[in-house]
């Protein structure tokens, strides 16, 4: 209702998946899950968001996992940005994800913030979306009627808006482990230091021994309707012998293939320019770090 | 330990003030056992919940409450026919706000009706069921849009949006033009900043049966607010109690009485319980007084050697629906202008105009944060063009102690060339503008600021105190001044502990109450160190003649040669003639003598009212004027064009450190609200006039990260009037430090941004302007 | 709907256990406030963004104003009002009071609380790792200088 006020809702909070399941069909469309809350609830109290019924995932047990078994790091419903920040499996071997986390807002608001929680309320500028996305991330929604793998790319649809159906929890994530040799980098640039992204990224990138670039994907987040791969400037940069005229390019047509818009925190003008120099700048540094090496 | 540099006299040393003791309310604070507003709790208490305009302009064609009403648990429901026809303001005559709207609501924010309920959850339930019907009408956000034929009228009945203006020329600005060997002009505005005190507004009211109102107020100024209640309400002061509450930050925000202090009067008296509002962070935003976001066009004659010529100023202040404090702010402008420097000839026409945006009223440095980013970096441009190092031409034009400005404003003491030679060394200047690192810049800005302002509630600026010193020998002074977290009680207590010549830990502050504490018009415009602090030296000065007069007795020594230090009072030529302070004070009260032993005091200042063109006999509003100089070293990010606030140093002429510590902390939180200003506040409205920008997530306030190390460097003149030679200081640092930061991000990267706030938007449409240029 | 009615919540606050009946809408925040009368964690904004209502959560920093009161149980929580062991001063709050790192006290609770959780942490931070660490807590009127030198002295 107000920023001192939750509005009304009814309130259950299963012990199992199944519960929290039936109860989405139960309920029906006026349904929202509640993770971290750090989201949710404060939607709730601006008026961003109404529901019926609050489901609360959290007497769930066993949903605030981290593993890594396979070579597929796995992220649980309820493992939040702060344990991701803090895993030591995460730091050593998806060091960008470790930078998302470290990044993301705020200490009490990553203690509370999920992983899962972050994709699903689907902002455009939602941290956890462009490292994931570089890393080719999948996510698992499970239902009554069964679970569903979901790759990221296909899974944000519009702003607040998923292909997920209201019947449907994300419970895990899931990303394999990168190919040896693998740099990847995070940007997130704001009007302060603790903000909201004008414009966030990722950059991944495998460069061969001599300097070829064997695989690459860059996404951004808050330049267009949902996070975004950027296949056109992929494209130009794998097989292309890095160099700083290739990462300008690549930069450029970075700029030329978002939607960017003007808003309260910053113009189309300023997201299109910061965001060529925050890819470039990626792209440079790994580069330079290679050559050094 | 702070840095502070006593340039006039040697610096005495003092048993109590001077000294870095720690707060008298830090524990209390540090362990939350303060009560603030938000914190009283009242048997049978109701919590009330308000109505507001969700259009900037439009007419009420009918209110209808009754689904309202009918909601269990609600207990009043009120619209402007349900309460008494009170008109709010603060300057006669401009009193334009009714508490509850009339016929009309003339911004998003407005209050329309409201409620009382048995919970805070009930109350706001209720005012969504409030049904009104609004007729919008066309608004306007600008102030020069305002003042333009046909704009629309933000108050019926007047000719125009034009609530005040002055226009005076002192001197003559033509002639001075004709002297200066260049002439610069130049355009600046600054945006509507909030002051987003971590408290949000409150009040708490209570009316008996017999029309007592009893009310816990987040105010800075209780006993004005006692005052102005009785005024609106046409009850005698008599009927009406203040109560303390600690208060979470005022800046100036908190120096009025507002429409809902009103309606929550109306609401206790109507249900005959006590009433609480507590505001919302986005009601906060939008319902309580704002920065006034000002327009400059500044024109200034120079000499070949930067001396300035002449000034003229011309200013539209946007004080958005109701005058508020408008009038004064606009008086503060003008009285400010670049009088800090010598100027021989000065023209200002200064407006205060009505705009369908949130009120303009004080806020630290009211009228001056804005005139020093302008006018500092006007002088900053002018430098650069005549080729005079910045730090020069400041001080070729800085005032000295003893001058009088044109205005009428006379500097009794003055440290300004002091502050601009301190704050230089402190950050460096010389070496690191000889190193010229990349992308790195150092600004500088001076100003200068009252201690008091007479007229804030007409001819006076009056404070007045008790000091009483208890049966057991431990002091009390009572106060009228707020309890607002500026270290007023600390300094207080230092004050009246040394004139006493008693232990600090012996003496209690007491706060706030109007039952018990004598009137002081309370803390705002930089007065309660100069004025309060020379009412709580007189109270204890008194105090202390009435403990010397039995000493003299007792001690057999006559009254002349007794002096009161550290506890102990003794014969100054025979110091094993002596007895203990507390001694003393218990026979006086207790054994020997059963007298109170109750000190008086007040300070009613010299300074004079403004004329009717705008002047002042000397000295002018305020006794005496604070200075300061605050540099400012930045990094700024020539591709992205982001800000980083590398370091800053300020000195500040404070007169006299009461307790440095607390002087220094007033210096960084003012940077802070100065900072913000230049680099990312401002409310934001979109051409609907609806608010962008209503809670933290867009409302950027700078964190931890985000600040500079700070050096602060007190520099004391040892003011003749000021209590211990104290001044204060808390304001100008505000003001300072926006021209500072603009100035140094030109030095860094060569683009002068007039708009603030100083976004990194900016800057790169500026560097992509000056690269087309070429 | 039924289950929007009070119901009953058991919470563990500063080392004692409190029963009482709140609706399912009602914050951690507002629980602490009005059914247990610890009025320290203050409400500054309600949207999690200002830190005037940080708690230790199982020892982890919080904003008890995004958090139902129902889902607080179970779990430890503690506030500005238990730190202190009844005497004395906490070692923070004591820098607190001699750096003079407070001035209106509303935002202090908060900062006290963020303080301790970092120094559990991490008992050596630099001054870097503490301006990192405090961001996402406002304050209006230190500009933040005494805070971090207060919370420097501890960590020495």
């Amino acid at each position: 209702m107000t920023s001192r006020i939750l509005p009304e809702f009814g309130y259950v909070a299963p012990e199992t998946l199944e519960e929290a399941t039936s109860a989405l069909v139960e309920f029906g469309q006026n349904v929202a899950i509640l993770a971290g809350g750090t989201d949710l609830l404060s939607q709730m109290k601006v008026g961003e968001r109404t529901t019926k019924v609050v489901v609360d995932l959290n007497r769930v047990s066993g949903l605030d996992y981290i593993s890594f078994d396979d070579g597929v790091l796995k992220i649980g419903a309820l493992a939040t940005i702060r344990q991701l920040e803090r895993s030591k499996t995460v730091q050593s071997k998806f060091p960008i994800l470790s930078e998302a986390a470290r990044k993301h807002s705020f200490v009490q608001i990553r203690n509370m913030a999920t992983v899962v929680g972050n994709l699903c309320n689907a902002s455009p500028c939602a941290d956890m979306a462009p490292p994931l996305l570089v890393l080719i991330a999948a996510v698992k929604l499970i239902s009554t009627e069964g679970e569903r793998i979901v790759p990221l790319d296909q899974f944000f649809v519009a702003p607040q808006q998923t292909v997920m159906k209201p019947d449907e929890i994300m419970v895990e994530v899931q990303i394999k482990e990168p190919q040896p040799g693998t740099e990847a980098s995070f940007f997130k640039i704001g009007r302060v230091q603790t903000d909201l992204s004008k414009v966030n990224g990722a950059v991944k990138i495998v460069i061969d021994r001599d300097g070829t670039c064997r695989d690459a994907a860059i996404a951004l987040g808050s330049v267009a309707p949902t996070p975004i791969r950027i296949p056109s400037a992929e494209k130009e940069l794998i097989g292309a012998k890095i160099h700083e005229d290739v990462i300008d390019k690549v930069s450029s047509i970075v700029a030329a293939d978002i939607s960017p818009i003007t808003d309260v925190r910053s113009t189309e003008q300023y997201r299109r320019m910061v965001s060529k120099v925050l890819v470039r700048r990626s792209l440079l540094r790994i580069w330079r770090g290679r050559l050094r090496s | 330990m702070s840095e502070v540099l006593t340039i006039t006299k040697e610096r005495k040393e003092y048993s109590v003030v001077g000294k870095e003791l720690p707060r008298i309310d830090g524990i209390d604070k540090v362990t939350a056992r303060v009560q603030y507003v938000h914190d009283v709790r009242l048997p049978n208490m109701l919590w009330a919940k308000i109505l507001r305009s969700p259009h900037a302009h439009a007419w009420i064609k009918r209110i209808d409450t009754r689904k309202a009403e009918q909601l269990p648990g609600v207990k009043a429901v009120m619209t402007a026919n349900d309460i008494p026809n009170v008109m709010l303001g603060t300057t006669h005559p401009f009193l334009d706000k009714a508490p509850l709207a009339r016929d009309k609501v003339r911004y998003v924010g407005d209050e329309v009706a409201a409620v009382a309920a048995i919970n805070e959850e009930t109350a706001e339930k209720a005012t969504k069921l409030i049904e009104v019907e609004y007729e919008p009408l066309p608004h306007v956000l600008d102030p020069e849009e305002a003042m333009k034929q046909g704009a629309p009228l933000v108050h019926d009945g007047l000719n125009n949006n034009i609530v005040l203006s002055y226009h005076n020329e002192l001197g003559s600005l033509e002639q001075g033009l004709k002297e200066a060997d260049y002439v610069f002009e130049e355009r600046f505005t600054t945006p509507q900043q909030a002051h987003a005190c971590m408290e949000t507004h409150g009040c708490v009211a209570i009316c008996d049966k017999e029309d007592n109102i009893t009310v816990w107020a987040s105010t800075q100024i209780p006993h004005t607010f006692r005052m102005l209640l009785a005024k609106f309400l046409k009850i005698p002061q008599s009927k009406i109690a203040v109560k303390k509450v600690s208060v979470g930050g005022g800046f100036g925000g908190k120096s009025e009485v507002y429409s809902y202090d009103l309606i929550c009067i109306f609401l206790a008296k109507k249900t005959g319980r006590p009433v609480k509002i507590i505001f919302s962070r986005e009601e906060e935003f939008l319902g309580t007084t704002t920065r006034h976001p000002i327009v400059f066009e500044l024109k200034t004659g120079v000499r070949k050697d930067g001396t300035i010529a002449a000034s003229y100023i011309k200013s539209i202040h946007d004080t958005g629906a109701y005058a508020s404090q408008g009038p004064g702010v606009v008086l503060c402008t003008v009285m400010k202008g670049g009088l800090h420097y010598r100027i021989p000839n000065y023209k200002y026409d200064s407006y205060c105009v009505y705009t369908n945006r949130p009120i303009g009223g004080a806020y630290r440095a009211p009228g001056g944060a804005q005139m020093t980013f302008a006018f500092e970096s006007h002088l900053d441009m002018i430098a650069k063009k005549l080729g005079i190092d910045p730090v020069e031409i400041r001080l070729r034009n800085a005032v000295r102690q003893g001058e009088t400005s044109l205005i009428g404003t006379k500097f009794v003491s003055c440290g300004l060339t002091e502050c601009i030679e301190k704050a230089v060394s402190a950050i460096d200047w010389y070496k690191k503008k000889a190193e010229k690192r990349a992308n790195r810049g150092l600004g500088i800005a001076c100003t200068w600021m009252e201690c008091g302002f007479r007229g804030f509630i007409g001819d006076t600026d009056m404070s007045s105190a008790f000091v009483k010193v208890q049966a057991d020998g431990s002091v009390e002074v009572l106060t009228g001044g707020p309890d607002i977290g500026t270290g007023f009680q600390t300094a207080m207590a230092q004050i009246a502990a040394e004139e006493l010549g008693v232990d600090y830990k012996d003496v209690r502050v007491t706060t706030s109450d109007t039952d018990s504490t004598p009137f002081d018009i309370g803390e705002v415009g930089n007065r309660s160190t100069f004025i309060s602090g020379n009412a709580v030296k007189a109270a204890a000065a008194d105090a202390k003649k009435q403990v010397l007069h039995a000493a003299a007795n007792l001690l057999g020594c006559d009254l002349l040669n007794l002096e009161s230090r550290n506890g102990k009072i003794l014969c100054k030529d025979n110091p094993e003639k002596s007895m203990a302070f507390k001694e003393v004070a218990t026979y006086i009260q207790l054994v020997g003598m059963g007298v109170p032993i109750m000190g008086k005091g007040y300070c009613d200042p010299d300074s004079t009212m403004a004329n009717e063109n705008c002047t002042w006999e000397p000295p002018g509003p305020s006794p005496t004027y604070s200075f300061g100089a605050l540099a400012a070293e930045v990094e700024v990010d020539p591709e992205t064009g982001e800000v980083h606030l590398i370091e800053m140093a300020c000195a500040s002429d404070c007169g006299f450190a009461i307790n440095p510590a607390a002087a220094e902390g007033q210096i960084e939180g003012g940077i802070h609200h100065g900072a913000g200003l230049t680099l990312t506040e401002g409310l934001l409205f979109d051409d609907a006039g609806q608010p962008m920008n209503q809670y933290f997530t867009d409302y950027k306030v700078l964190d931890a990260a985000d600040m500079p190390r700070i050096k602060s460097i007190l520099v004391e003149t040892i003011d003749p009037k000021g209590p211990f030679g104290a001044k204060g200081v808390s304001q100008l640092e505000t003001a300072a430090s926006t021209a500072a930061i603009a100035n140094a991000i030109y030095d860094a990267i060569g683009v002068r941004i007039r708009d603030a706030p100083i976004t990194p938007e900016k800057i790169v449409e500026a560097m992509d302007r000056k690269r087309n240029e070429k | 709907m039924q289950a929007m009615e009070k119901r009953m919540v058991k919470l563990s606050v500063n080392g004692d256990d409190y029963e009482f009946a709140v609706k399912p809408n009602r914050t951690l925040l507002e629980a602490l406030n009005d059914n247990l009368g610890l009025t320290g964690t203050r409400y500054g904004c309600g949207t999690g963004e200002c830190g005037a209502c940080t708690v230790l959560i199982d020892g982890e920093p919080k904003q008890a104003c995004l958090m139902l009161a129902i889902s607080a149980e179970g779990k430890n929580i503690r506030t500005v009002e238990g730190l202190s062991d009844g005497e004395g001063l906490h070692p923070v709050q004591r820098a607190f009071v001699e750096h003079g790192a407070l001035q209106c006290g509303f935002c202090t609770p908060g900062f006290v609380m963020k303080a301790v959780a970092l120094l559990q942490e991490n008992p050596h931070p630099t001054e870097e790792e503490i301006r990192h660490y405090l961001r996402g807590n406002l304050c209006r009127c230190t500009g933040y200088a005494k805070i971090v030198k207060a919370i420097a002295d501890v960590a020495r």
